[in-house]
């Protein structure tokens, strides 16, 4: 069997005396899409922020299986550096060689191939989050980790940007785990879909990354009913 | 025949000059005031002799005789050391207190304190300890323009986005490169309003020290012309205190025109 490439065990996140995750465990494979969905304020992106080093924990493990690994996230504001043309922004943080050539390459796989010389307030919310997707993947990451990077995008954007970023991670054969409050977006977009509910991630259920798209909508309204608190549920109900 | 009337007068309209009004606009006043005022005194409305017309002559005579040139060479010195020595010192507190929070705890307090000092009260004080020369009109323009450039500086660190700096930690960058690639860059819009504002205080600060106790300069000019009753000379040296601060306005409006492009892109969306 694979080795994960990412193994939480036990791990706890309390904040000022409240449990904000409480023993989750978690395995995330090479080349899998993993999404982690939930109500607001569940953990989900303070899962995240820990998995990418921003923030720390409690208590628990957290193990790479690299010794340096290389992971990027793309947030949900694009954090594009306002003084840096489209181009530069590309090559922020990339320690390659020949990376202003790779950077355009970069730019022509996102479609902003005759932007290279513009600056991030010319662009709109879209193609700045695409410019925010490239930049990730600049570094050829080995894990990519997507903070509810459509969250803020119009209904139109928000698909194309899903049909991008799915065919670059099984282009690229990426790792990525995305966080969304989006359950026809984690559906459509995984392998795998994670509920955090009261600050746990014990229920999984398989998304519809490489099944029929006629199988995606019952996944969606699966997990919706897992993440809906039975009191909300009853209150629809009536 | 109407028709071809309106013709004519279409191919007329283009064939005029197209005027920047943006160019033009900012000079209407000052240019009407030169005029109404050498219209006044040419036509006796007013008792004085002190015209336009008059302050030039007055400008050809002192540049004949090599004094405007000396006492602006002597004012410039002056302002640019001064400038630069509190502009250094206020940049390096800035930074460090703007990045360290140690160093933040121990300087800021003091310096705020030293800050609600109006500085032109030192001027007893730097006389008795420096004299009359150089180093006192410098120092006291260095301790002018030191204030806006520190404030400016460590607001400017501590206002750049705390997202794109997490971005940049979660990119790998060492401290170095934050600094060098997201905190200077973030900072420099209000490093540069710091700068305008310490180069109005640059030749507030001079002017005053030159006109009290100097032997040169252009504030010693205007002091001593007035000494002589010599009103055209006085009016010649605020007129050069106003072109050079609008220089000095002007080289910062092209720094930042260099340095801040990215704030007025043309294009896109």
């Amino acid at each position: 069997m694979t080795e994960p490439f990412l193994k939480i065990q036990n791990l706890n996140k309390n904040y000022n005396e409240k449990e904000i995750l409480r023993n989750v465990n978690l395995a995330i494979y090479p080349k899998e899409f993993v999404a982690l969905v939930g109500q607001s304020g569940g953990g989900k992106s303070t899962l995240l922020r820990m998995i990418a080093g921003l923030e720390d924990f409690t208590s628990g493990s957290l193990h790479f299986n690299s010794e340096q690994p290389v992971v990027r996230v793309m947030f949900q504001d694009d954090r594009l550096l306002p003084w840096m043309t489209i181009l530069d922004n590309l090559c922020f943080g990339s320690r390659r060689r020949k990376k202003r050539a790779q950077a355009r390459a970069m730019l022509a796989l996102v479609g902003l191939e005759d932007f290279e010389n513009y600056y991030p307030e010319q662009l709109s919310g879209g193609q700045r989050q695409r410019v925010a997707l490239g930049r990730a993947l600049m570094a050829h990451p080995q894990l990519l980790l997507l903070d509810e990077p459509l969250g803020a995008l119009d209904a139109l954007t928000r698909y194309k940007m899903q049909e991008l970023i799915s065919k670059i991670c099984i282009q690229q054969d990426l790792t990525a785990i995305l966080v969304t409050h989006d359950v026809n977006e984690a559906a459509k977009m995984a392998d795998r879909v994670l509920v955090i509910r009261d600050g746990n991630t014990s229920l999984e259920e398989q998304g519809g990354r490489r099944l029929d798209e006629s199988q995606i909508e019952p996944i969606a309204k699966k997990l919706f009913n897992d993440i809906i608190d039975e009191n909300v549920k009853g209150s629809y109900a009536k | 025949m109407q028709n071809v009337e309106k013709i004519g007068i279409v191919e007329s309209k283009k064939e005029l000059p197209k005027i920047n009004l943006n160019a033009v606009v900012p000079w209407f006043l000052p240019l009407s005031v030169i005029v109404a005022w050498q219209s006044v005194v040419s036509f006796g409305l007013l008792q004085t002799s002190v015209s336009p017309i008059s302050i030039i002559q007055d400008a050809i005579k002192l540049i004949q005789n090599g004094q405007l040139q000396t006492n602006i060479g002597i004012s410039l010195y002056r302002a640019t050391f001064g400038l630069l020595i509190g502009g250094a010192v206020g940049l390096l507190f800035g930074f460090m207190n703007g990045l360290i929070q140690s160093a933040s705890a121990l300087f800021d307090t003091s310096i705020q304190m030293l800050r609600n000092i109006p500085h032109l009260s030192l001027i007893p004080l730097i006389i008795i300890m420096f004299g009359i020369g150089e180093p006192a009109k410098i120092s006291l323009v260095a301790i002018g323009v030191m204030f806006p450039i520190y404030i400016n500086t460590f607001q400017g660190i501590r206002s750049v986005d705390p997202k794109l700096i997490e971005m940049a930690r979660s990119y790998g960058l060492s401290r170095w490169q934050l600094i060098r690639k997201v905190i200077l860059p973030g900072a420099l819009p209000n490093i540069l309003m710091g700068l305008r504002y310490a180069l109005g205080v640059m030749w507030t600060t001079l002017i005053v020290f030159e006109t009290i106790s100097s032997s040169s300069g252009i504030g010693y000019m205007a002091n001593n012309a007035q000494t002589y009753m010599d009103i055209t000379t006085v009016v010649l040296c605020i007129i050069i205190y106003a072109l050079l601060g609008k220089l000095s306005d002007l080289i910062v409006k092209l720094m930042e025109s260099i340095m801040l492009q990215w704030r007025a892109p043309q294009g896109g969306k």
